[in-house]
């Protein structure tokens, strides 16, 4: 099966800039932020990937690095084959078309002096449509589709709730027809019980467009529940990569491990002193450790070889890789 | 054996342009000496607003118009702001969602701590000043050292912002141990954290709860968190409790269909993966239904839901409001 994205060898650091006060007197140097360090992965036609990973771990970057919202600091992404990074700008605003992105924070990210009219409109436009009342019937058509009244068309988001904004976002981001939607968090600032629908919805969505779904959240139930795959990220780095049965019943990487034994259950209860948990946070991303990026707070760490050198990719099965010194061993 | 605390039958309301809206709504509450209840319910359910009710920190524009809230048989709705503060972080601490915006940034985290112990003279009345403030000083360090804030004498001259989340929620629960409270009020302590941080802080307050017997009142949007922690769930739906009782029974055997409902909109990690059941609808508090609230979103409601249900018992120690567990079903 030929990928629908690919990325290869993505890295991308953000620069801070020390004050000018900091750098003459100081002699503070610039500092680098390394968001996201060397991942490679595939997204493949029809597929939901789940990517994961606790905040700072990369992944939103990584999301908006796939459909170039952000240019990689080096790397290549491949869309169908093409790089992207080669692309005129008339030539990446066609492909853009085939690529779109439902934000977490349905409050921010819909412009308040729109009206879902012009909010979906606008993007209709984009494909192409020309006439208003084609446009007018699309959007009425995208509503019916949200189970949304058709009112609404009239409406302002800040006389929807967060679940209705939420659709209107969702419905905005396909009336161009995508074929990959990166979804950053889309459900993360919902309720449990509007979770669902959206989610619900997102699934319905995919079926009937055909679409793909590259679904970044730090919710492992609910990456749990959609994704075909999942991918594990860790301070910028890919850690473990797998079909969802294999990470979610079979994690290899100490990391996933301890992420799965963190999420909260009722059969916990039992544990007498807690059930056992990752000491620590993550290091900072502005000055990652040498060798694997998890050996600070590692609980099965081996030695000198986890913080000196980075772990190999090793195979578990095929489709189901991790990256661990643990792993290779004879 | 009296509890330690007690609501009964509170109620506060917001004026609106377009009404009031009761955010709080005839809740009646206990929590005994030591234990963990879990408050859960999703926004706009009055699960913080009770909590911050109990502190006589109602946010404004709200009013109780009714209730009563009791501390060792005090009533805390009707003590003079003078009481209340001699209350406040000595007798019943409180721990916030959001540790970055609840610790003063300009202040040094030991510092912040210890002005707990100032406030409250809780060392040793009549000690010099001087040697007040090194007691104090001792106590803030043992304390940082209680709650896991690594080389504490480092970390007391640290500002909150040269802190991560998770330490600065350490900070925050070494705040409120400071007076060895007998409740701490946690609201939603580990939302804005990540999971392997939240187990951590979890663990904390599950240690803090064994070793001082201090008890907690955990309010969260997570049925789980609440289930796996507490001894005791009480489900809040618009302001009402819907449903109560123990973890196990909660979860095992939801009663309420709006319990059952949540339950069926989270997703399992299980071999099996089932489709979820969203509820359908959202919450409009503006907008309640004179009968049961959940009634509009309720698959199996009936037309005796539109007068208001009473709480109910159909198993010892297990309550729900619902029609379908009373005579008239």
């Amino acid at each position: 099966m030929k990928p629908l994205l690919e990325l290869d060898q993505i890295s991308k650091h953000f620069l801070l800039r020390s004050s000018l006060l900091g750098r003459l007197l100081a002699g503070q140097p610039n500092r680098v932020v390394h968001a996201v360090n060397g991942v490679s992965m595939e997204v493949y036609e029809g597929e939901t990937l789940g990517l994961v990973g606790e905040s700072g771990s990369g992944k939103s970057t990584l999301g908006r690095v796939a459909i170039r919202l952000q240019e990689p600091t080096s790397g290549t992404v491949r869309f169908r084959g093409q790089d992207l990074g080669r692309l005129s700008a008339a030539q990446m605003r066609q492909l853009r078309r085939e690529m779109q992105i439902i934000f977490q924070n349905p409050y921010s990210s819909l412009n308040p002096r729109k009206s879902v009219r012009d909010i979906i409109g606008s993007a209709l436009m984009a494909r192409g449509i020309r006439s208003f009342h084609e446009r007018e019937r699309e959007i009425r058509y995208l509503l019916q589709r949200a189970g949304l009244p058709e009112r609404f068309i009239e409406m302002y988001p800040h006389q929807l709730s967060g679940g209705q904004r939420q659709r209107i976002s969702i419905l905005r981001a396909l009336a161009v027809r995508p074929r990959l939607v990166v979804a950053d968090e889309p459900v993360s600032a919902l309720d449990v019980s509007v979770q669902a629908q959206i989610l619900q919805f997102l699934e319905e969505l995919k079926r009937e467009f055909g679409l793909t779904y590259l679904f970044i959240s730090h919710d492992l139930r609910v990456v749990y529940h959609i994704s075909d795959r999942v991918a594990v990220m860790y301070l910028g780095k890919l850690v473990e990569v797998g079909r969802c049965e294999d990470i979610y019943h079979n994690p290899q990487h100490p990391y996933t491990k301890a992420l799965l034994a963190s999420i909260p259950k009722l059969e916990n209860r039992t544990l007498t002193g807690g059930r056992p948990v990752l000491e620590g946070s993550p290091p900072s991303p502005l000055n990652p450790p040498k060798g694997c990026p998890f050996h600070t707070r590692c609980p099965v760490k081996l030695g000198r070889v986890c913080e000196e050198e980075p772990p190999p990719w090793v195979s578990i099965r095929p489709g189901h890789q991790a990256a661990c010194h643990l792993l290779s061993q004879p | 054996m009296s509890p330690l605390l007690l609501i009964e039958d509170l109620q506060v309301v917001f004026p609106t342009p377009h009404g009031s809206v009761r955010a709080v709504n005839g809740l009646s509450l206990q929590l005994g000496v030591g234990e963990r209840v879990g408050l859960v319910g999703e926004s706009g359910s009055g699960k913080s607003v009770t909590l911050l009710t109990i502190l006589g920190l109602t946010p404004a524009p709200g009013r109780v118009i009714r209730g009563r809230i009791l501390f060792r048989g005090m009533n805390l709705l009707e003590a003079t702001p003078r009481q209340l503060r001699q209350i406040r972080g000595r007798h019943i601490a409180m721990i916030f969602q959001d540790p970055m915006t609840t610790l003063n940034p300009v202040f040094k985290v030991g510092e912040q701590v210890r002005e707990s112990l100032r406030v409250h003279n809780y060392l040793a009345k009549g000690v010099l000043p001087g040697r007040r403030r090194n007691l104090e000083r001792q106590r803030v360090l043992q304390l940082m050292a209680e709650v896991g804030i690594p080389s504490p004498e480092e970390r007391y001259e640290a500002y909150p912002h040269e802190f991560s989340g998770g330490m600065q929620q350490r900070a925050m629960i070494a705040i409120a141990l400071s007076c060895d409270p007998e409740i701490i009020l946690a609201d939603e302590p580990t939302t804005a954290l990540d999971v392997t941080v939240q187990a951590q802080i979890m663990n904390l307050l599950d240690r803090i709860n064994r070793t001082r017997g201090t008890a907690i009142l955990l309010v969260t949007h997570d049925l789980h968190l609440a289930a796996e922690f507490c001894d005791r769930i009480v489900v809040m739906y618009a302001g009402q409790v819907v449903e109560c009782g123990s973890s196990e029974e909660v979860l095992r055997h939801p009663k309420h269909p709006y319990t059952q409902g949540l339950l069926n909109a989270l997703p399992e990690i299980h071999p099996q993966k089932a489709p979820l059941q969203p509820i359908p609808g959202e919450i409009d508090l503006a907008a309640l239904p004179p009968g049961c609230p959940f009634a509009p979103r309720c698959n199996r409601a009936m037309p005796v839901c539109q007068n208001p249900p009473e709480l109910l018992e159909p198993v010892p120690g297990h309550q729900v409001r619902c029609f379908l567990y009373g005579d008239t079903a």
